[in-house]
């Protein structure tokens, strides 16, 4: 229950940010409306959904899904790592920062050092000439690449 | 046929790539080939990709192609149950009568579905599309509210860009990266793979494998199946091979409202979205047998039914044939070589799938700690394919940290995709309706099919609360 609310409470500041977001937008012309229409009647939707789950918040099963401990931290160094991966693949190419994505995440799952450098130097350059080579898709030459 | 085939597999079952882009990428080596060996290549392709979109996303819940995002939640949840092989089992078959159906529609009523096609407007297109986006009601798990609050998400995405009208710049905050919108298959991936792999992360427990593997062959539900529900299948064939036939909407879309309309009609419509075998197998005959109908009005009339069969046009000009009315006269062959080619290709379906599903089992096998790096990977690279920009990583990111959070809040997820996708073509085909009509409403019921297809949504819309005031009335 406290869950939808505050899940409500988002959606309801969302609908009166996205509302005020298209104060800006230019007005109506007189055979359509203009390109704030749609927005609007989101926003409304937003608002309105939002104070119905605030009012009526019911409990959800998943409240009570636990966790392990530290997974938390775990989930939060592998969004760091993508982040950096897509700062970085530009200059260093596929191969190396796909290899210390996939090399820094395979020890996060508790792999080896062994184990995570079989699987990386097994998977990043496959995937890299399968994209690369095989179907043409252009992937971060960088530094490795060929 | 074959080598496209395994190519079409191959490409379709890598999440991020998309049946265009595999058609795309085939372009070149269409250029030394005749004009049936071309098409029969291109064909092939196409029916083995929207079949392989399937098998990612019952086994790792990223959907291969954006047509198997409909069902993908419950085939992943059947896999969570151990069925996978029957899972794929029933997608390979349907998908395969699916494709037949359509092949024998676009052999026998080309020429009449692409007239009734062509009768469509823009207000025919957006009342379909509503209808469309009226399905997420019927498709969302759990509470309507918050499903309506998933779709309202997604159609919110679909507004960052230029508006369809006037060209002014919505939601970008200045950046040129979002000018375009929100790209539909990092979003797509965020939300269905790494979500999932933020939810195994977070309950990360390496001794356990992905799931299980139940006895018993891929078939064992298929026939069974098969005999109980014979008039569903038609009837999601039907759907998809017709609205295949619209042009701008496409297998994707065939799936939804096949899916929305299986739930409606099921006798147990609380298993979908949990699991439901029914719904899966109706919504992959639907977008199986959308790909033939795609193909209606792209032959008689040289109009694309979707992106594909664009591209397709593209090569039968570049071969110096033109697709329209004058090829039943000048090239009859050409067309029954086509019809013969699909027939074949959905054929060549039944061992080829066969084969990806063997194949592609021993991934359920895997120990998660080796699994999680690999999906981690192909989310990346499939999110960065498309446009090959680092922002759509960071699209992907965003969208799974979305993804995760509603599904803990039992936000359905699958109405946001709904929602990215027909979000552009109502907005789009609402206001050149009003244009056109110069602003009177009324004008969106006066055309016989737009009429149907408005009071259908209304029907669809007000139904729940006659229900519900008929069950009052009865207390």
């Amino acid at each position: 229950m406290k869950s939808d609310r505050i899940l409500g409470t988002l959606v309801l500041i969302g609908g009166i940010a996205l509302y005020i977001a298209t104060m800006d937008f230019p007005g109506a012309a007189s055979n359509r409306p203009g390109p704030a229409f749609l927005p609007r009647i989101l926003a409304v939707l937003f608002m309105v959904s939002g104070i119905l789950l605030i009012l009526h918040p019911k409990p959800t099963g998943n409240e009570k899904e636990e966790s392990q401990p530290g997974n938390r931290v775990k989930v939060a160094a592998m969004i760091a790592g993508l982040v950096l991966y897509s700062m970085i693949a530009d200059i260093t190419g596929f191969l190396i920062a796909g290899g210390c994505l996939t090399f820094g995440f395979c020890l996060l799952l508790g792999n080896s050092w062994r184990v995570s450098l079989l699987v990386t130097v097994v998977l990043v350059p496959s995937v890299y000439t399968i994209f690369s080579t095989v179907l043409g898709v252009v992937l971060p030459v960088g530094w490795l690449g060929w | 046929m074959a080598i496209s085939g395994l190519y079409g597999l191959f490409v379709g079952s890598i999440p991020g790539l998309t049946a265009t882009m595999a058609v795309a990428l085939m372009v070149p080596f269409t250029f030394y080939m005749d004009p049936l060996p071309a098409l029969a290549a291109i064909v092939t392709m196409e029916a083995m990709a929207i079949f392989a979109g399937d098998i990612p996303g019952a086994l790792v819940r990223i959907p291969g192609t954006p047509s198997s995002a409909a069902y993908t939640d419950d085939a992943y949840a059947l896999t969570q149950k151990g069925r996978a092989q029957s899972v794929l089992g029933v997608c390979l078959v349907f998908s395969v009568a699916g494709g037949l159906f359509g092949s024998v529609v676009l052999m026998i009523a080309a020429p009449l579905l692409a007239q009734f096609a062509l009768q469509f407007t823009s207000y025919e297109y957006f009342w379909l599309a509503l209808l469309g986006l009226s399905c997420a009601a019927l498709v969302a798990k759990g509470s309507p509210l918050k499903g309506a609050i998933s779709l309202g998400i997604g159609l919110f995405l679909s507004t960052v860009g230029l508006d369809p009208v006037d060209g002014y710049a919505r939601f970008t905050f200045g950046s040129a990266d979002l000018v375009g919108g929100v790209s539909f298959i990092p979003a797509m991936i965020g939300l269905f793979g790494l979500s999932e792999v933020i939810r195994n992360l977070l309950r990360f427990d390496d001794n356990i494998q992905v799931c299980q593997t139940e006895k018993g062959g891929l078939f064992k539900d298929v026939f069974h199946l098969l005999r109980r529900r014979k008039k569903s299948l038609l009837r999601s064939a039907a759907l998809g091979t017709g609205i295949g036939a619209l042009p701008g909407a496409g297998a994707d879309i065939a799936a939804w409202i096949s899916f929305g309309v299986s739930k409606r009609c099921s006798d147990a419509p609380e298993e979908y979205g949990r699991g439901s075998l029914e719904g899966v197998s109706d919504a992959t005959a639907a977008n199986n047998s959308a790909v033939a109908g795609a193909w209606v009005p792209a032959l008689v009339f040289g109009i694309p039914g979707d992106t594909v069969t664009a591209i397709a046009i593209g090569v039968l000009l570049m071969k110096g044939l033109q697709p329209g009315p004058a090829i039943f006269e000048r090239q009859p062959e050409l067309l029954y070589a086509v019809y013969i080619v699909f027939l074949l290709a959905n054929l060549l379906l039944l061992p080829f799938g066969y084969l990806a599903i063997l194949a592609g089992r021993w991934v359920v096998m895997l120990p998660r700690r080796i699994l999680l790096p690999g999906i981690l990977l192909f989310c990346v690279v499939g999110s960065f394919a498309i446009n090959h920009s680092p922002f759509d990583i960071g699209v992907m990111i965003g969208m799974g940290l979305l993804g995760y959070y509603l599904e803990a809040n039992e936000v359905p997820i699958g109405p946001i995709v709904l929602g990215l996708v027909l979000g552009p073509m109502v907005e789009h085909h609402f206001m050149n309706s009003l244009i056109k009509s110069q602003g009177n409403p009324a004008q969106f019921f006066t055309r016989p099919v737009a009429g149907i297809l408005g009071v259908l949504c209304l029907l669809m819309w007000f139904y729940p609360l006659f229900s519900f005031v008929r069950r009052w009335r009865k207390k």
